[in-house]
């Protein structure tokens, strides 16, 4: 059983003057048990949008949503799944070890050892100082704390993050990144969404990215991004008798030596001919693709 | 099926709510609208309440005071609350001339209530000093219902005074000086009454009152031929008819209402009409009495 | 239970708010003030006290009730404090009728401590303590639970301000409902009059509510009375309940 099944779904916001916007357009997914995985795209993509569907505060106009082989909106999803809403608010009147036994009582947890399992979280999220502070008094980075402990108030299978390392410090982003792995090391499935590049890197099995309202792309992170065929970067000094290379697409680096990028095939050809021409080669470096490249070319890729 | 749940459920509740109400609506007590107006403490405390919307205010109060003195006016004649009611009208709205002089006339004359009505009248002087009609309807009550000319005459001078004061004022005051008979100066009052005003409540009033002191005027002149056949003949006539026979009537005088007549109350030797049989009034009572003081209209 | 969770919830919010404290101080203090009156009332001071102990009571009351009610669940959707309790497994309706039930505890305890100060200030100041005062007191706090029902009604789709608007409306007109009804019976048209009884009947009566002036004057009020009215705030109140429960049910959040 699949944690998270999207067939077809689309949310269309109907307007009474002009055109309807088509928040979600068509997308069909699934997230795989125990894998974490990264929603991209840029702001306004839909991001939020699908993910309030899953956690069932939003009503699709169209297509369905399994979460945890239940429909969407049912008891027991919600049982057994975490959410975490982009730039969360908690009730400021309480304090932070309040607000998690609201949670508790909210999943109907049995009353015994409450406090021990609370503080544990509190902890667990570096909380485990301010845990009777007012939640007006805490800074954003303890909200977002916060956030990730009321999520895990019921120990879920899945959990459903909107911008979860929005408004981090890098060390918190450290910290939230290696919250996230753990809980996949507990057999957790982890779904979350982001518009920061960075944040996927290194800690997601797949990636999906979003563009308005369409699913672009899905998958694993290093396949998608060894599609492009890979460009190498050359660096020489022609030699002495030559002040320029014959190469015509070499540029002179203001360190005064040479550079050219060829594709992977012609690299034999131009290797020879520089050799042949007594050049001397300082280096030869492929350029992988940056995640930021790929991202940007899908976009203007869907622009158009 | 489900999309239906929620609609009938309203209906079906609203439905219930139609029941409950008409079942508390019969057991409620009659004039429990204006009890609400009892839980203020006075005029002053709804003035505060009302937040700057005094005038609407008193225009929904006035349309209770109105029913409420229609319904008691049918019904037992016993209008307890009215000055209390007039008293917050007229604290809401000083202004509305209306309330003072409509009001003060009924509490008059209706309700019997003489204190409340000059404290009211008095109230509206106060804050109105400028209004003719005021002190007009003082004059006529003091004239009229309480048979003080003196006092009377003063108010109708107070009145002809204010700016845009109508003749009327002036003649009435000139009338009062005038030696005339009580019921002549009645009746020119109320006519100018029923030829002024515009309220049906009024109007109705004094014509049945312009009626009533002609009658009383008719009534009066034909005492006189009656005496005067005494004294000529030694003996009472049976009926008018004898009087008009002997040249003491000219013609058999007809009261203002189509079906009553005169007559001759042999017994008690006096002219009497048929209305006065039927009608029984307490004006009408003071106008005879006044008229055996004064003797009849010279 | 979740609905006790969050009536509490709802309840410790509210008691929280500083709005909360400043009407009840300036009630307190309206209530004491009435005191004051008594050298001028002559002879009259048990009258006075009383109509304006219920009275403050009563504006108070629906003061309240209007204030803090069109807040509440509108504040919850506008700062998304509400994404944290509908994803979790709690019903949308629990979440209306707790937050209903959270508001009416607050104002319940507000109205207690409200009328055990006008007993006091009452019994000082003349001796009276008439129970019939608490008969015009349980109707005037039966008129602030429909109109609480009201105020969370229209906040599930609009903000405070109109919210509270709407709500003021309804009291004022509610409260001239007999007076539609005279309109009505008066109405020659029988379109007009049939309108016009659909109206009275439709909007909630709040004149049901109001024996103030009887209590002031020593009347009786009927036992059947009474009943009719508590039958009509519950069914009315339970309308409004399932209204917002069916339309908050269906709403995006």
């Amino acid at each position: 059983m699949r944690p998270i099944k999207i067939e077809k779904l689309t949310k269309i916001y109907p307007k009474f003057f002009g055109n309807s916007t088509k928040a979600i357009d068509n997308v069909t997914m699934s997230v795989e048990q125990g894998e974490i995985f990264g929603f991209l795209g840029p702001n306004g993509a839909g991001k939020t949008t699908l993910l309030k569907m899953l956690a069932g505060l939003l009503y699709p106009t169209s297509g369905q949503i399994w979460i945890l082989g239940q429909t969407m909106h049912s008891f027991s999803a919600k049982q057994s799944m975490g959410f975490l809403s982009e730039n969360p608010s908690f009730y400021n009147h309480l304090s932070g070890f309040e607000l998690l036994d609201f949670a508790s009582a909210l999943f109907g947890m049995p009353a015994e050892k409450k406090t021990k399992r609370i503080n544990a979280l509190l902890q667990k999220v570096g909380l485990g100082e301010s845990g009777n502070i007012r939640i007006s008094d805490y800074s954003k980075g303890m909200i977002q704390r916060l956030g990730i402990a009321q999520a895990l108030v019921n120990n879920p299978e899945l959990l459903i993050l909107d911008e979860p390392l929005s408004g981090l410090d890098p060390i918190g982003r450290k910290e939230f990144k290696e919250i996230i792995l753990s809980l996949k090391e507990e057999g957790k499935t982890v779904f979350f969404s982001t518009h920061i590049l960075a944040d996927v890197e290194r800690i997601c099995d797949r990636v999906g990215i979003l563009h308005k309202g369409k699913l672009l792309r899905i998958g694993e992170l290093n396949i998608l991004l060894s599609e492009r065929q890979r460009s190498i970067s050359l660096s020489f000094k022609p030699s002495e008798h030559r002040k320029t290379p014959s190469l015509p697409d070499a540029k002179l680096t203001a360190e005064g030596y040479w550079n050219i990028t060829v594709n992977g095939e012609k690299l034999q050809k131009v290797v020879a001919s520089l050799l042949k021409d007594g050049a001397h080669i300082i280096s030869i470096i492929p350029e992988t693709v940056s995640l930021e490249d790929f991202f940007v070319s899908e976009i203007e890729k869907n622009e158009t | 099926m489900r999309k239906w749940l929620f609609p009938t459920l309203i209906i079906f509740g609203f439905l219930v709510i139609f029941f409950i109400q008409n079942r508390i609506d019969e057991n409620k007590e009659q004039y429990s609208l204006l009890k609400e107006l009892l839980y203020f403490p006075s005029g002053k405390f709804v003035e505060q309440a009302s937040i700057g919307y005094n005038e609407l205010f008193a225009d929904i109060i006035w349309l209770r005071a109105v029913q409420y003195f229609g319904e008691h006016q049918m019904t037992d004649r016993k209008f307890k609350y009215l000055y209390h009611i007039l008293d917050i009208l007229t604290t809401l709205d000083k202004k509305f001339i209306h309330s003072y002089t409509f009001g003060g006339f009924l509490l008059e004359s209706s309700a019997g209530e003489s204190e409340n009505t000059d404290k009211l009248l008095h109230k509206g002087e106060f804050y109105n000093p400028e209004s003719w009609e005021i002190p007009f309807v003082r004059a006529f009550i003091y004239y009229f219902f309480r048979n003080n000319d003196k006092i009377s005459v003063l108010f109708f001078l107070r009145s002809s005074k204010k700016p845009g004061a109508p003749d009327m004022s002036r003649r009435f005051a000139g009338f009062t000086f005038q030696k005339l008979g009580a019921k002549l100066k009645a009746l020119n009052l109320w006519k100018e009454l029923y030829r002024l005003s515009n309220n049906p409540v009024e109007k109705e009033t004094a014509f049945r009152y312009l009626n009533e002191i002609t009658m009383l005027i008719q009534m009066d002149s034909l005492q006189v031929a009656l005496n005067e056949y005494m004294q000529k003949k030694g003996e009472f006539p049976k009926s008018m008819q004898e009087m008009i026979n002997s040249s003491f009537l000219r013609k058999k005088p007809k009261p203002p209402w189509k079906d009553e007549y005169f007559y001759i109350d042999t017994q008690r030797d006096r002219i009497w009409c048929t209305y006065l049989d039927k009608v029984q009034s307490p004006i009408l009572k003071r106008m005879m009495e006044s008229k055996s003081e004064q003797g009849t209209v010279k | 239970m979740k609905l006790r969770t969050i009536i509490l919830n709802t309840f410790k919010e509210a008691v929280r708010k500083k709005l909360l404290l400043i009407v009840i101080g300036f009630s307190l203090l309206l209530l004491a003030a009435s005191g004051v009156l008594v050298p001028l009332s002559l002879g009259e001071e048990s009258k006075i006290i009383m109509d304006f102990g219920l009275g403050s009571i009563s504006i108070f009351g629906i003061l309240l009730a209007i204030l803090i009610g069109s807040q509440s669940v509108f504040n919850e959707l506008e700062r998304k404090t509400i994404y944290f309790i509908i994803s979790k497994p709690v019903r949308r309706e629990t979440f209306i009728i707790g937050k209903f039930l959270g508001l009416l505890l607050t104002f319940t305890t507000v109205i207690f401590i409200l009328v055990v100060w006008f007993y006091v200030i009452l019994f000082v100041l003349t001796g009276l303590h008439p129970a019939s005062i608490l008969i015009s007191v349980f109707l005037s706090y039966l008129e602030i639970v429909i109109i609480t029902a009201f105020c969370i009604f229209f906040s599930t789709f609009t903000s405070p301000i109109f919210s509270s608007l709407f709500t003021f409306l309804l009291f004022v007109v509610g409260r001239l409902a007999p007076d539609i009804q005279l309109l009505a019976s008066k109405t020659a048209n029988p379109f007009a009059h049939f309108s016009l009884q659909l109206v009275y009947y439709v909007i909630p009566n709040l004149s049901n509510f109001n024996v103030r002036g009887m209590v002031v004057h020593s009347e009786l009020v009927s036992h059947n009375h009474i009943l009719f009215t508590i039958a009509y705030a519950f069914i009315y109140t339970i309308i409004l309940l399932v209204s917002s429960s069916e339309i908050f049910r269906r709403k995006d959040l």
